[in-house]
């Protein structure tokens, strides 16, 4: 069984949080309070912050392990990313984007994985649409699709539906999870929206200032 | 204005110079962006000294460094069988020095102001760091850049001062406009300096306006 273990203190000037969990196959929403450390532990699991201390490992690759100086690079943790505000190149149109993130093959291969991940998201459609004018949702799912594109076998979503409505939102949900239970993925998500909790999560880890509280079913 | 050899010069000089501060400039600007270190901060005062520097002092020193009694000059003659300084190739290093800083300082700008999680989001979808720079840092930093080069090239097309310490002021050979102006004010020629100084100007207005139209859509 894929396992993702995190046990960490990351740190910036101010904060440090605690946090412990394994994640499974499946969505772990870590919640919590705005500034309780959420994203702080996305940010150490995708490489972008050194953990002052502790191991993250998917099976047996170790991310990092802070006592042995051990930091793989973002770029090989083989991770899918999707924020809030969808950090997408505006410069480039929606297949572009998506495309940037398939791994491997030839430029027409790459388009066509793109193209194919698209279309699994419902949003084939938008493939050459001028990536500014994009909608909230519409945004969302490109960066959804831009996130499994390189065939992650790690999902990291922070606040993915805050800026939506509730319509797009419910539609969102329902396609993360099954985007999560087609692909085997294991999905942090991270929200302080109890009905994200509610509709996602297969299982909680819970955030209060500082330090991880539980990780229950 | 009979001899337009001098504006002709003075495009080649630029437009030259140009290309080179802007290479150079942004290699350097990406570097100091990212670089985390308290000497980028020494390293970016030297880098930009020419524009606090008076044009003739930075033309001395360029002159001391690259004159024929110098390694380097020496070493340029060597090579290319000719000196460096009052040549027009000494022109455009000093216009290439000249706008150097003006390119760095705003690329560094715009690069600095690069979103940081653009630039993480594709780390972790698996682009290398040249990439990163390739496809997401430099294009979003584009504008800024564009206005730094503009500013760099107008620098480049007016610059006296260095350009004269430099390479000199030979008519027909290493005379640029700014210069040619300067010796028709000194001959008294009045229509040669007038127009000189109205293409020098119109260049100039055409140059700050596509830069503010350039910041202007930044924001």
């Amino acid at each position: 069984m894929t396992s993702l273990l995190v046990d960490v203190r990351v740190a910036v000037p101010g904060f440090a949080v605690d946090a412990k969990f394994a994640a499974d196959v499946g969505v772990t929403v870590l919640a919590g309070p705005s500034g309780s450390g959420k994203s702080l532990t996305l940010a150490a699991v995708s490489g972008t912050l050194r953990p002052m201390r502790g191991v993250i490992q998917l099976d047996d690759v170790v991310y990092c392990d802070a006592a042995r100086d051990v930091h793989l690079r973002s770029q090989n943790r083989l991770l899918g990313m999707a924020y809030q505000h969808a950090a997408l190149l505006d410069h480039r149109s929606p297949l572009d984007n998506v495309a940037l993130a398939v791994r491997s093959g030839d430029t027409a291969t790459r388009r066509t994985v793109a193209m194919e991940t698209l279309q699994r998201v419902g949003a084939e459609s938008l493939a050459e649409a001028r990536t500014r004018s994009l909608s909230g949702g519409e945004r969302q799912r490109v960066a959804l699709a831009r996130a499994i594109a390189g065939n992650p076998r790690v999902l990291l979503l922070d606040e993915p539906f805050s800026s939506l409505d509730l319509a797009a939102r419910a539609e969102l949900r329902a396609l993360v999870k099954s985007l999560v239970a087609e692909r085997q993925l294991i999905a942090l998500v991270v929200t302080h929206d109890q009905a994200d909790v509610d509709a996602l999560a297969d299982r909680v880890v819970r955030y209060e200032p500082g330090r991880t509280v539980s990780a229950g079913e | 204005m009979n001899d337009w050899f001098p504006l002709w010069l003075s495009l080649r000089v630029s437009v030259i110079a140009t290309i080179v501060a802007g290479v150079l400039g942004v290699a350097i600007a990406y570097v100091l962006a990212k670089w985390r270190s308290r000497w980028a901060s020494l390293v970016e005062a030297v880098v930009t000294l020419p524009i606090v520097l008076p044009p003739t002092v930075l033309g001395y020193y360029l002159l001391t460094l690259l004159g024929t009694r110098s390694s380097l000059g020496q070493s340029w003659e060597s090579l290319f069988g000719s000196p460096l300084v009052f040549t027009q190739s000494g022109a455009v290093v000093a216009a290439t020095v000249s706008a150097l800083p003006f390119v760095i300082r705003a690329a560094r700008a715009a690069i600095s102001n690069v979103d940081a999680r653009v630039e993480e989001s594709a780390r972790v979808m698996g682009l290398a760091e040249w990439r990163v720079a390739r496809v997401v840092t430099l294009p979003l930093a584009a504008r800024g850049i564009g206005a730094g080069i503009a500013l760099g090239f107008a620098r480049a097309l007016g610059d006296f001062g260095a350009t004269v310490m430099v390479a000199g002021n030979i008519p027909g050979q290493t005379q640029t406009l700014p210069v040619a102006v300067y010796d028709a004010v000194q001959a008294g020629d009045d229509a040669t300096a007038r127009t000189g100084s109205l293409v020098l100007g119109a260049i100039a207005v055409v140059v700050l306006v596509f830069v503010t139209q350039l910041f202007a859509r930044r924001r």
